[in-house]
């Protein structure tokens, strides 16, 4: 068992020479390049083949998420732990998505980063703090959208969408619409139009079927 | 008639035979009346032609036979007599305007009212002194029995033509002005994203940064220090607490100035982002709803969608009180169409934008000048009920 070659990405010197200092400490850790934006990162991993990479999101050029992508496409057994600033959940579905190990926050303390990579050299994965709740969240959603939709369409209607969608199914005009409203025509025209792409409408008919089999309107 | 051998009875009965004549002709009143109101007639017509404000004149054949006092002031001329027997177009020019020798087009009018046609159009003109003027000049003939007489109406139009003038190059200044307003607006709108984008990337990057090596150097310090010394420990950990707590404040002012997620990840999961944290921070729901949107389009337009609706949730946050917002965004054929609504309190019933003083928020404001700058359409509106609905369509 080698040392653990190790590849720092990011577009700032200081934060590199500060994870350098940190980890100078593990003898077992070997830094092995540095890189300072997502093109860089994948030549140096072509030409450095490390071991993990530890990498930043926001860079010039080529972002971290762009590189994750890259990176991971090449060589799929590289470990990726990013260390970032951004606690944005976007990001964090994202990139696990893409195939990351580890995701850090920079104000977390070191130990964190070091906890990551003992985690992922072995081959597993450290997700903590903010990063595990999100992506926590994220399973239980996916769990319940495989489920049966307990809310149908309708339940995405905005309260004037409701109206403007009474209105229509009753066989009024836009105009009509508008007048009892006492709002424009063209803000009745938005609201039909976002209503037929909501229920998947094709015309004013169907939307009458759909209000009948709702009991929002009798024949 | 020989009265000196008629007798007596003979004349008496001629002189009641007159006098029958006499009363009947008296009592013919009608003769008097047509008379009379040929006379007025002519009169009315005569002063009707005399103070016309325009030239009014006949022509006989091809030469003018009278005019009225008109004639006279707008042709400059010495007295009606410099105009009688003249031809038309010999108050003109040698060419009209537009080249032709003003002697044929002439002929041509009058040709065509002779036949009963009316004519209206515009001439030039020359004074006695041969000074050239515009006019317009209309051509009628006579009815029967006079068909070969035309009356002819010529108003002096170069006041209407100067007014006309002037009035096309204040539109032409008006429009270049506006043309140019609305590059400056342009201009001041990038401006104001880019100093933005300046500042956010300087934070994050130079204060950002360096904080976050203060950190770990005073995890190192941290981890330096032996315990017993449990005061020390404290201290440092007070000061990396400070500045975790840095971190954070530049980031969310990075962040508030310009969401790098636009750059890195595109429209819709930033939209998510900024939902994510008015979840956080207030008890509105947003119900997001997309079709269709392009992961990646025009970077401006996609930086404008994002502002509309930062900008339309502040306000719902700040003013409308509301519970739940709903967000639409959709590509309808070449343009996507975005609408913000709430269920809040809404503001003036009238329909009209307004805050709670009945000012326009300035940030609506900004943002209808940026939609508008992309060719697209904005538009607030108050329900009478309460909430609003904000509506932009961009073209894409």
């Amino acid at each position: 068992m080698g040392k653990t070659k190790i590849l720092i990405v990011d577009d700032h010197r200081v934060v590199i020479e500060g994870i350098k200092s940190a980890l100078s400490v593990y003898p077992d850790l070997e830094i092995v390049g540095e890189a300072l934006n997502g093109h860089q990162a994948i030549k140096k991993v072509k030409s450095l083949s490390p071991d993990i990479v530890i990498m930043d999101i926001s860079m010039p050029d080529l972002n971290g998420i762009d590189a994750t992508l890259q990176i991971k496409k090449m060589e799929p057994n590289i470990k990726i732990i990013i260390f970032t600033m951004y606690s944005n959940r976007e990001y964090i579905i994202d990139l696990y998505k893409a195939g990351i190990s580890s995701y850090i926050l920079k104000k977390e303390p070191m130990s964190e980063l070091v906890n990551a990579i003992k985690a992922v050299e072995s081959g597993g994965t450290f997700f903590s703090g903010v990063a595990s709740e999100v992506l926590f969240n994220y399973v239980k959603e996916l769990d319940e959208a495989k489920e049966p939709k307990l809310t149908d369409e309708f339940e995405t209607l905005s309260l004037r969408e409701r109206e403007v969608f009474q209105g229509l199914a009753e066989g009024k005009s836009v105009k009509e619409i508008a007048e009892i409203l006492g709002i424009s025509r063209k803000t009745v025209e938005t609201h039909k139009y976002n209503i037929m792409e909501k229920l998947h409408a094709q015309n004013v008919t169907d939307l009458t079927k759909l209000a009948i089999r709702k009991g929002i309107i009798q024949i | 008639m020989d009265y000196k051998n008629k007798t007596k009875a003979e004349l008496i009965s001629v002189i009641k035979r007159l006098e029958k004549q006499l009363t009947l002709l008296k009592k013919d009143n009608s003769l008097q009346e047509k008379k009379d109101s040929l006379i007025e007639n002519g009169t009315k017509f005569y002063t009707l032609v005399e103070s016309a404000n325009d030239a009014i004149f006949l022509l006989k054949g091809e030469i003018f036979i009278d005019c009225n006092t008109k004639t006279v002031e707008i042709f400059g001329l010495k007295s009606k007599k410099d105009i009688v027997g003249k031809a038309p177009y010999y108050f003109s020019p040698e060419r009209q305007p537009d080249g032709r020798l003003s002697r044929d087009k002439a002929l041509e009018f009058i040709f065509a009212a002779r036949k009963g046609i009316p004519q209206f159009f515009e001439w030039q003109h020359c004074k006695q002194d041969r000074t050239p003027f515009d006019t317009e000049v209309s051509l009628n003939r006579l009815p029967p029995p006079h068909e070969d007489v035309i009356i002819a109406i010529v108003r002096d139009i170069t006041e209407r033509k100067r007014a006309e003038e002037n009035l096309r190059s204040l539109n032409t200044r008006l429009m270049e002005e506006h043309r140019q307003r609305k590059l400056l607006s342009k201009r001041l709108i990038q401006l104001l994203e880019s100093h933005n984008r300046k500042i956010s990337m300087d934070l994050h990057d130079h204060i950002g940064q360096t904080l976050v090596t203060l950190k770990i150097d005073l995890d190192l310090i941290a981890d330096r220090v032996k315990s017993p010394d449990t005061s020390l420990k404290l201290v440092i950990e007070k000061a990396k607490a400070k500045t975790i707590q840095a971190i954070e404040d530049i980031e969310k002012i990075s962040h508030g100035l310009r969401p790098s997620m636009l750059d890195t990840l595109g429209l819709l999961p930033s939209l998510r982002d900024l939902f994510e944290e008015v979840k956080k921070q207030t008890n509105i729901e947003i119900h997001f709803f997309t079709r269709d949107i392009p992961k990646r389009f025009d970077p401006e337009k996609e930086l404008t969608i994002f502002r509309v609706v930062q900008e339309g949730l502040t306000n719902v946050i700040k003013h409308s009180r509301a519970k739940n917002c709903f967000v639409n965004l959709i590509k309808k054929d070449n343009s996507i169409v975005l609408s913000v609504e709430d269920d809040g309190v809404g503001f003036k019933a009238n329909g009209k934008l307004g805050a709670s003083k009945g000012k326009i928020p300035l940030g609506l404001i900004f943002m209808k000048e940026r939609v508008i700058q992309l060719n697209g359409e904005f538009s607030i509106e108050s329900r009478v009920g309460g909430g609003v609905h904000l509506f932009a369509e961009i073209p894409i």
